[in-house]
Formats: structure tokens, C-alpha cells, sequence
């Protein structure tokens, strides 16, 4: 009863956690060169809230800098231009989404979760989800 | 009827509470920008896996539970979410993970680091759509680290705790 004595002699690495350290690893590359592969040009900036889009705009059409507001419960205005995106506002209470930053690469996001809203910049002359090579 | 053992109630009653004071330490630390908006050290870890490697399983799902509920008061619903699904699946991993006598510690802290990533991305991914997958790498590769830190930290403490003679017999 309380403290259990039967931990003291565990070991603080041993061969079996190089396996598990080498399969987070793995996952992990596996899915960074997955979004990496990814064209930049012809991007389009996809607006979801609850995973339902609700803007769509092709960057290249965009001459000047425009604002699109989700509105709902926590407003989230999105700031657009020809190669970038980010959040200006955001009513949530951590910011996490503006802190984000500019976005300008095909498969990056900003997604702010009490609002339940994401951005993404999609490629469209592209249908592939990866290119691993 | 099963006694109640008062030693057990406080003891984890305690590590709750160290749990509570690293969860609000970690919440008023800036956000480590430079790698992503969000991503925390879980500091917090420490005293689940504490719990769970010291203690036993329910005391462990108590911690982790009143981590949880501390995230709905500090921070709001959907941080209650996050916490839950990431503290419950890592839970139940580093549990797993323990009942290998040749799995280090190490071993056990990354697992349960990367599981607690993996299930807040998972209900990212209810509340919102597959665009959060795309912090998976990231995540992932940095749970490697924190695991390690977190479970450094329980290897450093735990002789020392139990040292103090604390158990009953």
C-alpha cells in the first residue's frame, strides 16, 4: 500500500525504449516529408469552420490585401494577400492563431480551436496528397 | 466492505496538487514560438507518470482528472477536451508501457508523450477538420524531447520519495 517499492529498479533507458523513440521518430518524418512535397504556386486559401468550408479564394486573383471575417460565437478576421495568409484578430481567449503567423506554403494551416475554425492553404494544380521521392 | 486507505486518499491528494502548481506554471510560461503557437513542455506529465510508476492506476486517473478539470476552470471547454483526451490516452499507454519490467523509463515517457499529443490531435481533428494532422510531425518529434525530460525528472525523484519511507507496513 502507497508508495510501491517495485519501480526502484527500472532502468532509466534501455534497448527497448530505442524502438519506441525510433517509431515516434519515424511517424514523425514520415509525416513531415509528406507536407514538405508539396507545390506552392497556384494556392488557394481554404476557410473551414467545423470542418465545413465557408470561403474558398484563389491567392493569384487577390491584387490587394482583403479581410475575411468568420463570424460566429468567437469572430476570427483572416487577412489575404497574393502570397500569404494570417489571422489579424481573434477573439479567443489563448491567440494561439495569430501567433501563428504568416502562412505561405501549400499544406500549412492556422487552426483556432475554441473557434473551431481553420485555415488552409491548398494547391490546386494538384491532386495528389504527397510525393515521396 | 473495502477499507479506505487514508494514506493512499493523501498521497494522491499531494501529487494532484503538484500537478495543479505545474499545470498553472506551464500555462504562465510564453508559448515557445519558435517551434509552434501552442506547444507545450507537459510539465505536468511529470506528476501523472509519478502517480502512475509510485502509485497505482486509479491514483494516476485521479491526477489526471483533476489536471483536466483545473483546464476547464483556467482555460475553458475546449482546453478541458484537450487535456482529457491527451491525459487519458497517455494514460492508458504509459500503464501499458510499466507492465514491461525491461522498458526504461525513457521509454515509457516519450510513449506517453507522443500518445498525449496523438489524442489531442484527435479531437482537434472532431472539432475541426484534417488540417490539424499537419502538426502531427512537429508533435511528434517534440514529445521525444519532452517525454525524455519528463521522465528524467520521475527517475530523479522517485528513490528519493520512496526513500522517505512513506509507504505503510
Amino acid at each position: 500500500m502507497g508508495f510501491a517499492m517495485n519501480e526502484e529498479k527500472r532502468k532509466l533507458f534501455s534497448a527497448f525504449d530505442i524502438l519506441i523513440i525510433l517509431i515516434v521518430a519515424t511517424a514523425s518524418v514520415f509525416a513531415l516529408l509528406s507536407q514538405l512535397n508539396r507545390p506552392d504556386d497556384n494556392l488557394s486559401c481554404v476557410i473551414r469552420v467545423e470542418g465545413e468550408v465557408v470561403h474558398s479564394v484563389s491567392l493569384d486573383k487577390l491584387s490587394e490585401e482583403t479581410q475575411y471575417v468568420v463570424s460566429g460565437e468567437l469572430p476570427v478576421t483572416v487577412v489575404m494577400n497574393e502570397t500569404s495568409v494570417y489571422v489579424s484578430s481573434a477573439s479567443c481567449p489563448d491567440k494561439l492563431c495569430e501567433h501563428t503567423g504568416k502562412i505561405e506554403r501549400a499544406g500549412q494551416s492556422i487552426v483556432c480551436l475554441p473557434a473551431k475554425v481553420s485555415v488552409t492553404l491548398e494547391s490546386q494544380n494538384s491532386d495528389l496528397d504527397a510525393v515521396v521521392g | 466492505m473495502k477499507k479506505i486507505n487514508t494514506l493512499k486518499i493523501t498521497q494522491t491528494a499531494l501529487i494532484s496538487a503538484v500537478a495543479l502548481v505545474l499545470s498553472y506554471i506551464e500555462m504562465i510560461l510564453p508559448d515557445m514560438p519558435f517551434v509552434l503557437p501552442g506547444m507545450k513542455l507537459g510539465l505536468s506529465n511529470i506528476a501523472t507518470m509519478f502517480a502512475l510508476s509510485a502509485m497505482s492506476f486509479p491514483s494516476a486517473l485521479v491526477v489526471c482528472l483533476t489536471k483536466s478539470l483545473f483546464a476547464l476552470l483556467m482555460r475553458g471547454f475546449t482546453a478541458f477536451l484537450m487535456s482529457l483526451s491527451g491525459g487519458i490516452l497517455s494514460l492508458f499507454v504509459m500503464y501499458f508501457l510499466l507492465r514491461f519490467k525491461r522498458v526504461g523509463f525513457i521509454g515509457v515517457g516519450v510513449g506517453g508523450a507522443f500518445c498525449h499529443n496523438l489524442g489531442q490531435i484527435l479531437v482537434a481533428f472532431i472539432l475541426t477538420d484534417s488540417t490539424v494532422f499537419a502538426y502531427f510531425s512537429v508533435l511528434g518529434l517534440a514529445s521525444i524531447i519532452t517525454g525524455t525530460v519528463t521522465a528524467l525528472a520521475v527517475f530523479i525523484i522517485l528513490p528519493k520519495v520512496l526513500s522517505l519511507g512513506l509507504s505503510e507496513s
